[in-house]
């Protein structure tokens, strides 16, 4: 009798512990279905009071609209779509996509390539002042971007860098390195020395050594640090806000703009904010351990 | 010259020194001396050409009433926001760590989903929910017959509720995600132990589980306070500080000053302040980091 209890009692444990996370999952998740639904409703569905849960006639319409506007020259229901959205047409944000995407894996290239041999360094040789140089690197990471982007803003200035692509790469190095420091440190830190002491026995130099032992072990590591810095630098908002003005927008700042002066095109909008997120969903699945490490600075393990 | 196999380390960090010297220690220096100048177009963007004020910078800022505004903005978001996240975070992360869950890969994976998107997006996505005369938190509202539509984003008592719901929905997963990998992290032996001792779960949280996460919460929280008062891609694109100035922060406010009405000494000076306290925050994290780490 008192184990039948005991039963009952654990499955009706079972299966309200699982309903509280199926709702609260979804609860967090709504704003993105809404997203997605709102961005594939025709404009006569999303201006409407009580909205629909579900899309009555999905279109894929906004998605041209966002990136591929110059076929709906010819599409008939284009230009119903127009006069139910008031606002009008808006120019694609085709161009600022390609910004996001040099942008992004430049920068991110150069500050792996700039960080690495100090993660490497810092990890390996115990030499005077390494501790402070490692938590001077880390304490850059905490300086408001509010605070560093009027002084930036004169030297973009000074070096006529202001709305390029080299203009916004320059301080985004600036904002990855710290974390690519910290994060390889980690991941160096993680690579047994022995390894490459077997190597060097072997007759490696130690150039050699790192290239053929501990760089290939390390790949992971890079890979999860890369990934995250892609994070970091395809969100970054505020630089991109006050150095750039039309040649090098990059997605943040052009999403920023509809909610001025393009009126509430939420149908595109919602498409492009759907294709801005999506690389980060395909990071989220890939990269949820190392997570930990990027957001804290290596400070958690 | 030969290379000395003890100044290798020196040379690898060289680049990675350089770099951040020039980008994070020369605007420090810089926006010091800004801050106690003033910018006039007619002379151009030069620091040393800009006419020198003394301290009439600093001094405004205690006339600004605008920027008491903010400040109390940002320290209300800051006290809801955080304690709303930690007290749902640790909830869900302990409900997640629990053996009987199925699954917990795939929830935890969903739930760090609204963490990974651009805040901009997460201002505009919810900036559409809480319209006025569309959007879907309305459509509820009206639906289950509480009132007849509320004014999320016009009106000046509930513009700073929007701010705090975007920034609980967005960053609630962080706290979830270290917490949770610190709870899985923690040694078994404890807790075996008091089990085994009949501890009821209250007690195992209260006696072992809260001690032992001691180190982990004060970084989250540390983390999130620092975030939040820098906070400003949700306030830019979800009110754009309005309706007036009623939901402004630091960061929105020395933006606006900067680079929309180009005081920039004023705004270098402002800068500072939030320098000032964002700079002690961290020190007290990175001396714990340090103590941690040995």
């Amino acid at each position: 009798m008192k184990s039948l209890n005991k039963k009952i009692r654990n499955s009706f444990d079972f299966v309200l512990s699982h309903l509280a996370l199926i709702i609260v999952t979804t609860v967090f998740l709504f704003p993105l279905y809404w997203t997605v639904t709102t961005s594939l409703k025709p404009p006569n569905e999303y201006y409407r009071m009580p909205p629909s849960l579900f899309p009555e006639k999905p279109t894929i319409y906004h998605y041209y609209e966002a990136f591929i506007p110059w076929v709906l020259e010819h599409m008939e229901v284009a230009k119903k779509f127009w006069v139910e959205e008031a606002a009008g047409r808006a120019n694609p944000i085709t161009p600022q996509l390609g910004n996001s995407i040099v942008i992004t894996l430049v920068s991110l290239i150069l500050s792996l390539a700039i960080g690495s041999p100090t993660a490497y360094a810092l990890s390996r040789y115990k030499f005077r002042g390494s501790q402070n140089i490692a938590f001077w690197i880390l304490s850059t990471r905490m300086i408001p971007p509010i605070v560093a982007i009027i002084p930036i803003f004169f030297l973009i200035n000074k070096l006529r860098l202001v709305d390029t692509r080299p203009g916004l790469i320059i301080p985004y190095i600036m904002i990855n390195l710290p974390f690519v420091v910290w994060m390889m440190k980690g991941f160096f830190d993680d690579i047994p020395l022995e390894l490459e002491e077997v190597a060097k026995i072997d007759g490696c130099s130690t150039f050699q050594a790192f290239f053929k032992v501990t760089l290939p072990l390390s790949i992971n590591g890079l890979v999860a640090t890369a990934l995250f810095c892609a994070f970091m630098t395809w969100n970054e908002f505020m630089f991109a806000l006050v150095l750039t003005r039309t040649n090098a927008q990059t997605l943040p700042v052009v999403l920023s703009r509809f909610r001025l002066d393009r009126g509430i095109l939420w149908g595109m909008m919602s498409a492009s904010v759907v294709v801005a997120i999506l690389p980060l969903i395909v990071i989220t699945f890939f990269l949820q351990r190392q997570l930990v490490r990027g957001f804290t600075a290596g400070s958690l393990k | 010259m030969k290379i000395k196999r003890k100044h290798i380390p020196y040379l690898l960090c060289l680049p990675t020194f350089l770099y951040l010297l020039c980008l994070v220690m020369y605007p420090l220096i810089f926006s010091l001396i800004i801050a106690f100048r003033k910018f006039d177009p007619v002379r151009g963007l030069s620091a040393l050409r800009m006419p020198y004020v003394g301290l009439n910078n600093f001094v405004k800022i205690f006339q600004d009433h605008i920027f008491a505004v903010a400040m109390t903005n940002t320290v209300i978001i800051l006290l809801v926001a955080l304690s709303i996240e930690f007290v749902l975070g640790f909830g869900i992360a302990l409900l997640l760590n629990r053996k009987i869950i199925r699954g917990s890969g795939i929830f935890t994976t969903l739930l760090l989903i609204p963490m990974m998107m651009p805040l901009v997006a997460a201002g505009l996505m919810w900036r559409m929910m809480f319209h006025m005369d569309y959007g879907i938190i309305n459509g509820f509202v009206k639906g289950v017959g509480i009132s007849s539509g509320i004014d999320w984003l016009g009106s000046s008592q509930w513009v700073l509720f929007t701010i705090i719901v975007v920034d609980i929905w967005q960053w609630t997963p962080f706290v979830i995600l270290i917490l949770l990998a610190s709870l899985r992290a923690l040694p078994p032996e404890p807790l075996e132990a008091a089990r085994v001792d009949g501890s009821s779960s209250r007690q195992l949280l209260r006696y072992i589980i809260l001690p032992l996460l001691r180190w982990p919460i004060m970084i989250v929280l540390l983390i999130r306070m620092m975030d939040i008062f820098k906070i400003f891609d949700t306030v830019y694109t979800l009110t754009y500080g309005g309706p007036g100035y009623s939901s402004e922060t630091i960061s929105f406010r020395i933006y606006i000053q900067g680079f929309k009405l180009f005081k920039l000494g004023y705004a270098a000076a402002l800068s500072w302040v939030i320098l000032v306290i964002v700079i002690t925050l961290s020190t007290i994290l990175v001396r714990l980091i340090r103590e941690k780490v040995g």
